[in-house]
């Protein structure tokens, strides 16, 4: 019995140090997606925001027109959430995080289009500075990151690889564990007032919404007072971008900006600095715009998840055929 | 590893069922083992620092056993460098050079000296303060050197207490090391529940009362007089419950194990008097300079000036040794001259005589003088810097300031607060009246503070307070 117990609690003391490991576990359904429920659900455990994330319809893929599609985006736009055949004529399709730096080779032959997506509390800080991580270069052979550091540094800086959250994930995301979790966000909601660090609810309280963009003020937030200035410079920087892009070889370059959900559905917690539209709109911004925050505001339909920062399946069908517009 | 996250949890079951699996060798070298991991999860690195100190102090003591006259003597200097040289290069060398370079800025003298880039080792001052009462012990003749290096390296690692206590003696621990324990159901009981109360004093006091403190005394211009005063009562409580805690989950993992520490703790907020405090607050450390300092310096036994200048001396020493920084040194310095002031009042003033007051009414005003003079001296311990200080104590003595109470706290919360605090003074010692015996009750009892833990604990990897000491 004691063996047993042993091997129990070093197998799961290990399950927090391997990375792959626990990836296996979750790709082969052997512990649950602890973000089937929305991101935010998963910060918050209210119960009333639990519901589980809509799967969307992948459309069949449709007849190539040559076209070579890359785009930097962030979450919006992983695997999970969009795919090649979502667009129409795509020959090719790659997609790389928007902060990663990566190398990449242009097939010449094609119509290569460049989609840079960001969601819009990281409006500010991706385009502080022109947007260059992506490298386009002759021979696609990505070079790994050369790093100096010696051997001394190494041992220096080496740290135990182990994350807690994993633990968290693997160990305390099944159903069972989460109405546990429920229930103390439920005392501290209703006893304390008091919800996680990383969500706010709308004013009607119906809405679970993300800290970083809901809070009053800073770089992410948006109610923080965006001067004239600061867009001008963004939309320099964007300019610098496209034409980057268009030297290195991209035939089309894109850029959208997903509004945050606070923006659409909870604008009257602050004064809403309407950023995007301030992009958008400004005369000098050279860069292609496609723009979904006036068709998600013309849209009769809920959009985003009800405990997920992310859109839905009708919000990402508005983005999707917008993007198909333009092609 | 902090006592209060998931991963100590597997660690703690883990490293517990295999120390029972295994004959008594195999138990020192697993200690060891998992030591040295629990250390690596903060610092890698800084394991070196420790392994050079264990490798120094372990033939220190050896050759000092074999010596005699000064060179015995010359071994422990040598020793004691080692080990305060460790110190003052990661602790105090910094704060040495910032206030030279002050110093040299004021007199117009055109040099500057370089900050070194480094980040203090956690819980050095601990570590060393142990390994240093080692040699020393070894030297007075009261303890015999250990030659297993694996226990004696045990004796400075154990996991329990080797980054924040308590401060042990070898007298006590390294026979420890060389029993071996059989499996005892009694102190797992006790060893889990003593834990348990550690855990709830950590994350259900102390880490929702830190929620008002570092919003107040982050920005103490930005608070009112009263909710300072509010901030610095719950920094009373703060500080207590997050070193106690951890002193409680230290002695009772090592009680699970069958290893027994010292107390660190006694109700100290029920002192009648500030020397009582300190024989009830982080009473190994209090011990250890009345052992290794203060009675070397003369202890009682120097001139009336001489004994108030060390008790004095120790004290600002003993603030030193929390940090380096001068709120820390006039901390020990006021308790230093609180305790001076307190013998020249026992000696030259009759206070408040019996006549006047029942004794009951003088142990209840004593307890609130105390309480009151060690709650406003934490100030200086929890200020960020002197300014701040100064900030504070304006505030809390300027009525005029005094508005509602702000804090980030709905009243439902600050009400629980004030619970926990009631509940803290009326149930300090409950865990030491607690019967381990197989009854319902028991398992009640430690069932509900798991529960309570939980449910009411706040959980961020809030680090212990005393981790930086």
């Amino acid at each position: 019995m004691k063996y047993i117990t042993l091997t129990i609690f070093a197998f799961l003391w290990f399950l927090g140090f391997s990375e792959n490991f626990a990836k296996w576990l979750s790709e082969n359904n052997i512990t649950p997606n602890d973000y089937r429920y929305g991101d935010l659900y998963r910060m918050s455990n209210l119960a009333q925001f639990k519901s589980p994330l809509e799967q969307c319809k992948v459309p069949q893929s449709s007849p190539s027109r040559n076209i070579a599609l890359v785009i930097l985006g962030d979450s919006f736009t992983e695997k999970e959430r969009i795919e090649k055949n979502h667009f129409k004529g795509l020959a090719t399709y790659q997609r790389f995080f928007i902060s990663d730096t990566t190398q990449l080779k242009l097939d010449k032959s094609r119509r290569n289009i460049l989609i840079i997506e960001t969601v819009e509390r990281h409006v500010r800080e991706r385009f502080a500075l022109p947007y260059k991580n992506l490298q386009l270069v002759d021979n696609k052979s990505v070079k790994s990151k050369e790093t100096n550091e010696t051997v001394f540094q190494k041992v220096l800086n080496y740290e135990v690889p182990y994350d807690t959250e994993r633990h968290e994930t693997l160990l305390f995301s099944s159903d069972y564990f989460l109405i546990f979790k429920e229930w103390k966000a439920w005392i501290n909601w209703k006893v304390f007032g008091r919800l996680d660090k990383k969500v706010l609810l709308s004013k009607d309280q119906k809405h679970l919404l993300y800290q970083l963009d809901a809070q009053p003020s800073g770089i992410n937030s948006c109610f923080d007072n965006v001067p004239d200035s600061e867009i001008k410079t963004i939309v320099q920087h964007i300019n610098i971008t496209n034409d980057f892009y268009l030297k290195a070889g991209f035939d089309e370059v894109y850029l959208s900006i997903i509004p945050n959900k606070t923006s659409l559905v909870a604008s009257d917690l602050g004064e809403y600095n309407h950023i995007i539209e301030r992009i958008q709109q400004d005369s000098s911004l050279k860069m292609s715009f496609i723009d979904v925050y006036n068709a998600f505001k013309k849209s009769d339909k809920t959009l985003y998840e009800i405990g997920d920062s992310h859109w839905n399946c009708a919000g990402k069908q508005i983005w999707v055929n917008n993007i198909n517009a333009n092609m | 590893m902090l006592f209060n996250s998931l991963q100590f949890l597997f660690f703690f079951i883990t490293i517990t069922l295999a120390y029972y699996s295994l004959p008594h060798r195999g138990r020192i070298w697993l200690l060891l083992f998992a030591s040295c991991y629990f250390y690596a999860v903060f610092q890698p690195i800084y394991i070196l620092i420790l392994f050079v100190t264990i490798v120094v102090d372990y033939f220190a003591g050896i050759w000092i056993a074999n010596a005699a006259g000064r060179k015995r003597k010359l071994l422990l200097v040598l020793s004691l460098i080692t080990n305060i040289g460790f110190l003052a290069y990661f602790k105090y060398y910094n704060f040495f050079v910032e206030n030279l370079n002050n110093v040299f800025f004021r007199i117009n003298f055109d040099a500057h000296l370089e900050i070194l880039k480094i980040i203090l080792p956690i819980g050095l001052s601990f570590h060393t303060f142990q390994a240093m009462s080692y040699t020393i012990e070894v030297y007075r003749g009261n303890q015999k050197a250990e030659k297993d290096f694996s226990i004696y390296a045990l004796y400075v690692m154990f996991y329990p207490q080797l980054v924040a206590g308590p401060i042990e003696r070898p007298q006590n621990l390294l026979w420890q090391f060389h029993s071996n324990f059989k499996y005892d159901f009694e102190n797992l009981k006790e060893g889990l529940m003593r834990m348990a109360w550690g855990m709830f004093k950590k994350v259900v006091i102390a880490d929702r009362l830190t929620m008002v403190v570092d919003a107040c005394y982050n920005s103490p211009q930005n608070h009112n007089g009263l909710t300072l005063l509010v901030a610095t009562i719950f920094f009373t409580f703060q500080i207590y419950c997050d070193f106690s805690g951890y002193s409680d989950i230290a002695i009772g993992a090592a009680r699970v194990m069958g290893f027994k520490l010292m107390e660190n703790f006694d109700a100290p907020y029920a002192s009648r008097s500030i020397s009582e405090f300190w024989r009830r607050w982080h009473i190994s450390l209090s011990g250890w300079f009345r052992d290794y300092l203060y009675i070397p310096l003369g202890g009682n036994r120097v001139g009336e000036f001489r004994r108030y200048f060390n008790l004095f001396f120790v004290f600002m020493m003993s603030g030193l040794w929390h940090g380096a920084a001068w709120t820390y040194i006039i901390w020990g310095a006021l308790h230093g001259i609180y305790l001076v002031l307190a013998q020249l009042r026992d000696k030259y003033v009759n206070f408040l005589p019996k006549k006047i007051a029942s004794n009951r009414l003088t142990d209840a005003l004593n307890l609130g003088f105390t309480f009151i003079l060690v709650m406003f001296t934490w100030v200086f311990f929890r200020a960020n810097g002197l300014t701040n200080a100064k900030i504070i104590f304006q505030k809390i003595f300027n009525l005029d300031t005094y508005g509602t109470i702000a804090t980030p706290f709905q009243p439902n919360e600050m009400l629980f607060c004030w619970m926990l605090i009631l509940l803290l003074l009326t149930k300090d010692t409950f865990i030491k009246h607690i019967s381990v015996k197989n009854t319902p009750q028991f398992y009640l009892k430690f069932a509900t503070l798991l529960g309570l833990c939980y449910f009411f604990g706040v959980f961020g990897s809030n680090q212990f307070i005393y981790f930086q000491f």
